[in-house]
């Protein structure tokens, strides 16, 4: 049964992951650097700790991002980069978005 | 959070994280007092293979040290190695070319040998103007302007300036400039560390964000 999507193709295809404003944030960042640590991250997208870990977990379990933790003189040190995956996805989440708007008219 | 995402920004704003400690300035003080120090002494201290081996170690240490738990870690991107040392190399050349130029035009009757130990000032200024430029297209702050068109103006100033010895021209601006920038460096990491307290991401808060990733896991 059509859902009206058929118009507008590339919403289909649009990954809800990365579309949901905290995680698309979080890929932005990521997708632009190397590496960045839990700190760094938090200051830069404004979300709270929790926030921020709850949505890490969920884009590390997509397998977009890895996240590295260690000890730095006996303190928590978290590194988070975008995994080959993660960053694919991201270009084709844009590339989609682009067809989405590109199909738009007024 | 920010209603737009603009990821050439998003990439200029990490730029300018890493830059805001004062470190960099820092550093550019250092390495001109000490190139200052070889070029008026003409005999290259022995330390200047250490400060190349351990100047960006204690760089990060320092960074570890002071940045890192203020602000947080981040790693730019590599860079085109080639890409980045052909344009250096590519300025490099187009500026002394275009200085030769200039005093060909200029000094076509009066060539001496003292002449390029002379306008050496205007050489270093317009490599520090190339590089402040560099670091505007970096970060989008146009202070690097000002510093890099204060940079050339001091070449050219002291260039048309009768140092006797004339070496020590380019000795002088390099202990001028060194000397602001090492201030400038020092200045802004002390605002840095009042601006920016130690963030204390403790095992605790870790154990209630594992809690809340429970949570969310659950819903």
């Amino acid at each position: 049964m059509p859902d009206g999507t058929e118009k507008l193709p590339g919403v289909r295809s649009i990954d809800k992951l990365i579309h949901e404003p905290a995680r698309l944030l979080i890929m932005s960042h990521l997708y632009v650097v190397e590496s960045v640590d839990f700190l760094f991250l938090m200051r830069q997208t404004g979300l709270t700790f929790g926030n921020l870990s709850s949505h890490m977990s969920r884009l590390e379990e997509a397998g977009y991002i890895n996240v590295e933790k260690e000890f730095i003189e006996r303190k928590p040190h978290t590194v988070l980069h975008l995994t080959p995956e993660g960053r694919e996805a991201f270009d084709d989440y844009r590339k989609n978005m682009s067809q989405v708007f590109s199909g738009l008219s007024n | 959070m920010s209603d737009e995402i603009d990821l050439d920004e998003i990439e200029r704003k990490a730029y300018r994280e890493t830059v805001k400690d004062g470190f960099t300035e820092i550093l550019l003080g250092v390495m001109l007092l000490y190139i200052s120090l070889t070029w008026m002494s003409s005999v290259t201290p022995p330390f200047t293979a250490l400060l190349i081996i351990f100047g960006p170690r204690i760089l990060e240490a320092l960074k570890q040290r002071y940045t890192y738990p203020r602000i947080g870690y981040v790693k730019l991107k590599d860079e085109d190695g080639v890409k980045l040392a052909t344009g250096i190399f590519g300025y490099m050349l187009v500026v002394i070319a275009l200085l030769v130029v200039f005093l060909g035009a200029v000094y076509r009757d009066s060539w001496t040998s003292d002449l390029f130990y002379r306008w050496t000032p205007t050489l270093v200024g317009a490599l520090l103007l190339g590089a402040m430029l560099y670091s505007q297209g970096r970060s989008g702050e146009n202070r690097y302007y000002v510093y890099g068109i204060i940079s050339l103006l001091g070449g050219i100033a002291f260039s048309l300036y009768d140092f006797e010895p004339v070496m020590r021209g380019l000795g002088s601006y390099l202990q001028l400039f060194g000397g602001a920038s090492l201030l400038i460096g020092l200045v802004t990491f002390m605002r840095f560390r009042d601006r920016y307290p130690l963030q204390k991401l403790e095992e605790n808060e870790l154990e209630s964000s594992e809690d809340t990733m429970n949570l969310d896991e659950g819903q």
